[in-house]
């Protein structure tokens, strides 16, 4: 921004003279105004006296009467003269004559007389004067006459002389006659023109007293105009200086002598008599350290004549420091050297003071971002050590697993292959043993008979050992499958019922079985399955029971659901055993196991089954009071077809 | 003169015995063969009445022979009883037979379900 130069002084100065030279403005203004009116009035007034002179009762109308007048009085003189004539006429009266002839002179001098203008003017055209000069020839002539006359005696003489006399006055008179005409039309046209120009002045002056009144507003407004915007140029100024924080300078390099803006007083606080207008003071003001590196490149600045950037510490009036930034721009001569440095140092300590608190922030920042770095590259190590554990880990157990399904696959294969062959001898065993009893062969004693039953008895229960460990086998390689089909429950349970009653009648226990009348009589379910489990909790329940009874119940607990429940009488089992209880082997512990003839597979298998048709097994037991098997199923609904 | 022939197909002599003397009871005639190419050649040439089949035979299976049996329409009213000690092939093999029978077999049973296949012509 280029600034005025008065702009750099105290600023109080700058009103003072702005306004100083406005109050000059006015008063010229004010005296050219009442110069302008004074004018004007007199010029009217002078104008008003000449119309009034020329209007008025000296005016040309007076002037004209009083010609008229003159004109009558001639004629009268003429005829007067010519009835003199006449009366002289006869008596050849030189008397008359000669009087007539001093009428003729003095009608002449009255003329010319009147003719005389101010100065050396005579009111003739030149060709008038040719007619002058004779008319005075005449004179000299008639005069020469009138002596004659009165110097002759003789009549005829005089009368010679008279009419000689008479044609020169003639002569004359007619002369003075034209003259005189000549005369009025001149007078005339003269006042003519002295109205016509008085007019025209009075026209003109009229116009130009207006132009001049019309100049002297319009040079008033421009002025007041001028000094409105030169005032708010001013404010401007003022608002903005004292709005930036900033000291403005005016640095004259050669003279080394500083215009300072009220800026540095407000700013750092300086009384304006503590300021030396020098560089040496300034530079006396920056921060030690920073001195010696702003001065040198203010030389360098200086001496390249570029723009001048820095920031630096100023001292302040009570001695400390502000952050300031100095921009400066050298004015160059016409050699291009610079002679000045026009700048401001602006107060940025606030921004300083905001750079240095993000810079801590910045660095506290990147120091946690290190640190976190450094613990997530120590953590990633430390994962990766674990990663690779964890693989070799990994792979062991896929190894492990692998062996492990291989020798899983391996038992279920053997357990099929084992049921399979020893199903064939079973076969035998049974079909002749029956064949036995049958008496086929001959008669059989009852005694016999027994025997033979035990044996069937006893290949009936290998038979179904054989069949669980198949059915094991089978679930472990997942190749089971169920066989939905409706049947008639009660059949079921009355096959199991009468099954079941003999092992517990063998062995002294009390066997109910209670199929609830809630219970649908047709069931959607595999019936093989169904009757498996059914068996292999009532027979594992005869089988651990020693005293007391079996008691099975088959109810619905709600209406989507019905339930197997059998309890017994028996050693019940203990808590910890109700987790693996329901695995393939296991019975509650080897004592028993071996105790109790069995695979150690009917419960597995009662649980699979019931996982596989999407019901639950729940058990409750108290040990040596009892144990309760609860199988729950969801009610199938029934197939649209009839079976 | 009503079919009364039975042909066991079943290659352990021990059962094959066992199920002559009980369909003997049942009043059958019997055949019995020992392998699968025996039992296709002798089905060729008879018309049995029922078949008891075993499953695992020598030379050819058991399901191949009941195929065979169920397409030729020759053979359309013989009754197929399935004997087998596999209990997955039985399941297999439910729809196919007329009978499944897991072994062992009560000779009882069998009596009873061979009497109920086939009932005996009295006048015979």
């Amino acid at each position: 921004m280029k600034l005025p130069r008065n702009k750099f002084r105290h600023t109080s100065t700058s009103i003072t003279l702005s306004n100083r030279v406005t109050r000059l403005q006015i008063i010229v203004i004010i005296a050219l105004l009442i110069f302008t009116s004074v004018g004007v009035y007199l010029f009217i007034q002078d104008a008003n006296a000449l119309n009034r002179v020329v209007q008025g009762p000296l005016g040309a109308d007076r002037y004209r009467i009083l010609r008229e007048v003159a004109n009558l009085q001639r004629e009268v003189l003429k005829t007067q003269v010519l009835i003199g004539n006449l009366l002289l006429e006869p008596a050849g009266d030189v008397q008359a004559v000669t009087q007539r002839y001093a009428f003729a002179k003095i009608n002449y001098r009255n003329l010319v007389a009147k003719s005389k203008l101010p100065g050396d003017a005579v009111l003739f055209v030149p060709e008038s004067l040719t007619l002058l000069t004779q008319i005075e020839a005449q004179f000299v002539q008639a005069d020469l006459l009138i002596t004659q006359l009165q110097e002759t005696e003789t009549f005829e003489q005089r009368q010679t002389i008279l009419a000689e006399l008479n044609t020169f006055i003639e002569q004359i008179e007619l002369y003075t006659n034209e003259l005189f005409i000549e005369q009025e039309g001149l007078e005339v046209k003269l006042f003519t023109a002295a109205v016509d120009t008085i007019t025209n002045s009075r026209r003109l002056l009229t116009f130009n007293s207006v132009v001049l009144l019309l100049m002297s507003g319009l040079v008033v407004y421009l002025s007041r105009r001028a000094l409105q915007v030169e005032r708010q140029a001013n404010e401007r100024f003022h608002l903005a200086t004292a709005a930036v924080n900033s000291a403005i300078y005016d640095w004259d390099i050669e003279k080394d002598h500083t215009l300072w803006s009220d800026g540095l007083y407000k700013v750092f606080g300086y009384d304006p008599a503590q300021v030396e207008p020098t560089m040496t003071w300034w530079l006396s003001r920056l921060h030690p350290e920073d001195r010696q590196p702003v001065k040198d490149r203010l030389q360098a600045n200086t001496t390249a004549a570029e723009n001048f950037m820095v920031e630096y510490r100023f001292c302040k009036v009570d001695g400390s420091y502000l952050h300031v930034s100095d921009r400066g721009r050298p004015v160059l001569n016409e050699e291009g050297r610079a002679i000045r440095m026009v700048g401001s140092i602006e107060d940025i300590t606030e921004r300083k003071q905001a750079e240095e608190t993000i810079r801590k922030y910045q660095d506290y920042l990147e120091a946690e971002v290190a640190e976190r770095t450094a613990e997530l590259t120590q953590a990633n190590q430390q994962l990766l050590r674990e990663i690779a554990e964890r693989k070799q880990a990994e792979e062991a157990v896929v190894k492990a697993r692998d062996q492990a399904l291989q020798a899983s696959h391996f038992k279920s294969q053997l357990l099929a292959k084992v049921s399979h062959e020893l199903r064939t001898p079973l076969g035998a065993i049974l079909g002749y043993t029956e064949l036995l009893q049958s008496g086929i062969f001959g008669a059989v004693s009852d005694r016999q008979s027994d025997m033979m039953t035990r044996v069937i008895h006893s290949t009936g229960h290998l038979t179904r050992l054989v069949g669980e460990l198949l059915d094991q086998a089978q679930i472990e390689n997942g190749k089971i499958k169920l066989n939905r089909s409706e049947f008639v429950l009660k059949q079921m349970v009355d096959q199991v019922e009468a099954e079941m009653g003999m092992l517990a009648q063998a062995k002294g226990l009390a066997l109910t079985v209670d199929l609830a009348p809630e219970v649908p009589a047709i069931i959607t379910g595999d019936p093989n399955r169904l009757q498996q489990i059914l068996v292999n909790l009532t027979s594992n329940a005869i089988k651990f029971t020693e005293a007391g009874g079996v008691q099975v119940r088959i109810y619905c607990p709600d209406l989507a659901h019905w339930a197997i429940e059998v309890a017994d009488t028996g050693p019940g089992i203990p808590p910890e055993a109700h987790d693996y209880i329901f695995e393939p082997f296991r019975q509650v512990d080897d004592s028993l196991t071996r105790s109790h003839i069995g695979t150690g597979l009917g419960l597995s298998i009662v649980k699979q089954l019931t996982t596989l048709m999407a019901g639950q097994i729940t058990l409750e037991s108290t040990v040596e009071q009892g144990s309760t098997f609860t199988v729950l199923l969801p009610l199938l609904p029934l197939q649209e077809q009839i079976v | 003169m009503s079919n009364t022939l039975a042909l066991i197909i079943e290659d352990d002599e021990y059962l094959a015995d066992i199920f002559s003397l009980t369909l003997q009871e049942a009043e059958f005639e019997i055949e019995v063969v020992k392998d699968g190419q025996a039992a296709l050649t002798r089905l060729a040439a008879v018309t049995p009445a029922l078949v008891v089949l075993d499953l695992h035979l020598p030379y050819l299976s058991g399901e191949k022979i009941l195929r065979q049996i169920r397409a030729d329409k020759r053979l359309a009213g013989t009754r197929v009883m399935v004997t087998t000690a596999d209990a997955i092939m039985a399941e297999n093999l439910r729809e196919e037979a007329d009978l499944v029978l897991l072994k062992p077999i009560s000779p009882v049973q069998l009596r009873d379900l061979a009497r109920r296949l086939h009932p005996p012509d009295i006048m015979g």
